[in-house]
């Protein structure tokens, strides 16, 4: 006998079912053979949606983002609310020497989590506020250095040649400057290039000196990552085909490879955005970051962390509360990113 | 699985129970404290010029005190200047001229609030020759030695004061940094080049033996504090090294220079050609001093506050960190014999540029809208600063007290007609000053008046707002007199000569003023006399001009190690008395 052909798209004639020969005018109960259902094409970045709203950390993460957001930005709705702006000092709440009166920093039925020393704005509202600054600065800095990153890695990706050898070399020196050292020296240095002098540092300003302070020193592992993979990418049919077609490098790079490496830019800017976050953090607590009386987590830290050292009442609590905010966001958003990278990742067991 | 669930509840309750502790002990509650316990100040004798008798040796000694030992100073940054003729800054002055050299004058202040100026080198304050300041002579004391033995005389006091009038090739002072109150009295038109390219002594001068005369084209009736400025120490030709005389000057007093590595370590021992019946000032009780730089001043007094081990010799003149005050202040009796407080002569301001601001309306409505207490409060509080309403503060005989502009925020907006006003308020780039910057914002803003906070670079800060030239309108500064005399107080800050010089914050230039200082400078009266009279035109240049704002008057706390004893406050620097310490168990 010869064997059934399963794997024939067409139906085969010789294996039709039940069909009885001719003569019997038999009433034909079977259902007729299923027509398939439709296939739906779904695209990865649809997929990866399906992977990542079955992840349940990306479920909490992302919940608790969303919360820390809506709190954060409606601040000034929730400040009507509260009574009290992060703006608004309230000399009174402190001692004679400026520290905060009552227990654990000053808090109170007014102040839920206590005021700060030196003017006595509120904790809980500082606290907001920071996040949003943080968050601001660390999002939009993130847009454009990973916009930055991924140009310069496509570019010295797909030409190649020395100017890859060229670019590739800059990555190195740059990632081998120190960090720190450098942003001490180049904010103030930048900062008076701007102003021309001695002038009033408003929000907007630190904001932008910390953005260009970012934008020069963090493109780098975006840069490497997109590199590797438009290297990977161009040897590939359709950039032929594109080239056959008359295609230039702009249209190539922008159009056609870049497009194409959206999964590790996503991944390479949903952890940017958590390093940025303590990043701007720590810069404030040195003294670099937004300036007063603009609210900011890391400074807060800091004007905590004198306290400590002084033995203050209730200045441990607000250290607690500082850093404890700065890991808040700084572990959220991580594993937020975490959750993006696996379920862009169909490899990853889950 | 048993196990595994009673390590987590084990884990738990660790953790629990950490945390319960930690709020138990942090939730301790801060009343605040009484207030009002810091010393205020008391007037100033006018009793301060001293007599023959009180010049001489020895210095009064202090109770309890014995001999040997070493105390070790911990500090953040050495001093800059240790030349006679460029030391101008408190440390340096301290340690300079009270262990290392001496000057024709000096002030003995014998342990019970008295200050009086007497002959340090000399046999008494100055002999005025004519009865009219214009001549003055000084007599040198027999048996004065160097650090090598060889004798003090009165050319090498003749040659240090020419030596520090010593000008470049570009006509410039070689050595600018110090007092130079001496000098242009000597010299008016600056025409003398110094004892290196042109006379030995400068014009003025006269050696004669033993003694020294200082001649002057007008009345300077001040002639014996302007002596007991370090200007007038010894200096031997030979042992002058120019330059690096700044780190190692040859000792004419009771210690010489051992060892220095610059920003590290200095270590001075004995010197013993020292004759303490000649001095009238200093004790040396201790064997050598120890000077040691690097440490921060939050951590200078965290070392002197826990007192371990090994420091117990320990000291420092830079007072508690404003932000450790209160927890030392709030326990003063866990300092028993270690601790040292009180009112410092440094007075502070917030001065107005009137360049910028030209309207006398403004400036006094910004003298009424000052909210005095918060800039305390936000200052470090009472053990910081004491509130001052007055252009010359209360350690200089005279003082007069007025408030000519009190806190009303009512009468600044009828000043100001209630319209707003942008001040451009400039401070230094630090955490703390962006604080009191963010405070005095928010008390202005009460009267309509809007600051605009400008961070300047610490390190900049007073050539920044001495430049006539600057963008601010209002900004901090300090002063201290130079010697207890409003001579030293309102023609340095409000005398159109002084833009130049760098010492005129708010560039105010009335020549009426200008003529009433002029006056007072080279008036023949008494020294009482003149003295009310600087502390009544205090008075009158605020009611007429409100240059600045008085702020605060320096308060300060000081920590030692518990093997210190023979704590005072001088008076003349307003620091821990270098010359009265000794080591409880050497």
């Amino acid at each position: 006998m010869s064997d059934v052909d399963n794997r024939s798209t067409t139906p085969q004639t010789s294996d039709v079912p039940g069909q009885p020969p001719v003569a019997l005018a038999v009433v034909d109960d079977k259902p007729s053979p299923e027509v398939p259902k439709e296939i739906i094409g779904r695209s990865p970045m649809q997929l990866a949606w399906v992977r990542l709203k079955r992840d349940r950390t990306a479920k909490v993460t992302g919940t608790l983002i969303i919360l820390l957001l809506v709190f954060s930005y409606g601040a000034p709705l929730w400040a009507m609310l509260y009574g009290y702006d992060a703006y608004d000092q309230n000399p009174a709440k402190l001692d004679n020497s400026a520290i905060p009166l009552g227990i654990l920093g000053g808090v109170s039925s007014e102040h839920w989590l206590g005021v700060v020393p030196g003017n006595g704005q509120d904790v809980l509202m500082t606290l907001l506020y920071g996040i949003r600054t943080s968050v601001s600065i660390a999002i939009v800095s993130a847009v454009v250095v990973v916009a930055i990153g991924a140009v310069i890695g496509a570019i010295a990706g797909y030409v190649g040649g020395w100017v890859d050898a060229v670019i590739s070399w800059f990555i190195d020196v740059m990632l081998s400057l120190p960090f720190l050292v450098f942003a001490l020296a180049i904010v103030p240095i930048i900062t008076n290039l701007v102003l021309g002098g001695p002038a009033a540092r408003p929000l907007w300003l630190s904001a932008t000196m910390l953005l260009i302070t970012f934008m020069i020193f963090y493109w780098m592992s975006t840069a490497r990552l997109v590199r590797g993979q438009i290297l990977s990418l161009r040897e590939r049919e359709f950039v032929e085909a594109a080239r056959a077609s008359g295609a230039g490098m702009g249209h190539i790079v922008f159009k056609q490879l870049l497009p194409n490496v959206w999964a590790p830019i996503l991944v390479s800017f949903s952890l940017l955005v958590p390093a940025l976050v303590s990043t701007e953090a720590y810069l404030a607590f040195l003294g670099i970051g937004v300036g007063e009386p603009h609210p900011d987590l890391g400074r807060l830290v800091a004007k905590a962390v004198n306290g400590v050292k002084a033995q203050q009442t209730g200045a441990w609590f607000l250290m607690m509360l500082s850093g404890g905010t700065i890991l808040l966001l700084v572990l959220t958003f991580n594993m937020f990113g975490d959750a993006v990278r696996d379920a862009l990742n169909p490899k990853s067991k889950k | 699985m048993r196990s595994r669930k009673l390590k987590r509840q084990a884990r738990f309750v660790a953790v629990g129970g950490v945390a319960l502790a930690l709020l138990v002990t942090g939730c301790a509650e801060n009343t605040g404290g009484d207030g009002n316990d810091a010393q205020g100040h008391e007037e100033r004798s006018m009793d301060i010029i001293g007599t023959a008798e009180e010049s001489v040796g020895p210095a009064a000694p202090v109770e309890g005190a014995v001999e040997g030992g070493t105390i070790t100073f911990i500090q953040n940054s050495d001093m800059a200047h240790l030349d006679p003729a460029r030391n101008y800054v408190s440390t340096s002055m301290m340690v300079g001229n009270g262990l290392i050299y001496r000057a024709l004058n000096g002030y003995r202040e014998d342990g019970d609030g008295s200050r009086k100026v007497v002959g340090d080198l000399a046999t008494d304050p100055g002999t005025d020759v004519n009865g009219d300041c214009t001549v003055w002579e000084y007599t040198l004391k027999d048996g004065l030695k160097y650090e090598d033995g060889s004798e003090i005389t009165a050319e090498h006091v003749g040659y240090a004061v020419s030596r520090s009038m010593a000008k470049n090739k570009d006509g410039n002072l070689m050595y600018p940094e110090g007092a130079q109150f001496l000098q242009q009295w000597l010299d008016p038109a600056g025409e003398y080049v110094g004892p290196y390219d042109g006379d030995p002594l400068a014009p003025g001068i006269a050696v004669d033996g033993n003694k020294i005369t200082f001649s002057f084209d007008k009345p300077r009736c001040e002639t014996p504090f302007a002596v007991a400025m370090p200007t007038t120490a010894p200096i031997p030709p030979d042992e002058d090294t120019k330059d690096d005389y700044d780190q190692a000057p040859f000792s004419s007093g009771p210690y010489k220079i051992e060892s220095r590595v610059v920003s590290e370590k200095t270590v001075l021992v004995r010197n013993e050609h020292w004759d303490p019946n000649t001095d009238p000032i200093r004790n040396a009780y201790p064997d050598s001093f120890e000077l040691e730089y690097g440490t921060q001043p939050e951590d200078i007094t965290t070392r002197l506050v826990a007192n371990a081990a090994g420091d117990e010799n320990l000291a420092s003149f830079v007072p508690v960190h404003a932000d450790q005050l209160s927890t030392v202040t709030g326990d003063k009796a866990a300092y028993d014999g270690r601790y040292l407080e009180g009112p410092r002569k440094y007075t502070q301001y917030l001065s107005i540029n009137t360049n910028r601001v030209t309207d006398l309306n403004v400036r006094q409505a910004l003298n009424h809208a000052f909210n005095r207490d918060r800039w305390i409060q936000v200052n470090g509080g009472e053990y910081a600063a004491l509130p001052n309403t007055t252009l010359m503060g209360p350690t200089v005989p005279g003082y007069v007290d007025y408030d000519v502009y009190p806190f009303d925020v009512e009468k600044a907006k009828e000043l100001l007609n209630g319209e707003t006003v942008k001040i451009r308020y400039a401070h230094q780039d630090t955490a703390k000053q962006g604080e009191i910057a963010a405070a005095m914002a928010d008390e202005y803003a009460k009267a309509g008046i809007e600051l605009e906070a400008i961070p300047v670079d610490p390190l900049d800060w007073y050539g920044q707002i001495a430049d006539p030239d600057n963008s601010f309108d209002m900004y901090w500064n300090g002063w201290g007199e130079d010697w207890p005399s409003g001579s030293t107080v309102f023609p340095p800050l409000y005398h159109s000569n002084s833009i130049a010089g760098e010492t005129n914050y708010p560039f105010i230039t009335e020549p009426e003023l200008d003529a009433k200082m002029d006056e007072l400078m080279v008036s023949p009266e008494g020294f009482e006399n003149i003295a009310e009279e600087w502390g009544k035109l205090g008075q009158e240049i605020m009611e007429k001009y409100a240059p600045a704002v008085p702020t605060d008057l320096s308060y300060g706390v000081w920590v030692t190690g518990s093997n210190v004893g023979g704590h005072y406050l001088q008076e003349n620097i307003s620091l821990l008395d270098v010359t009265k310490l000794f080591v409880r168990e050497p």
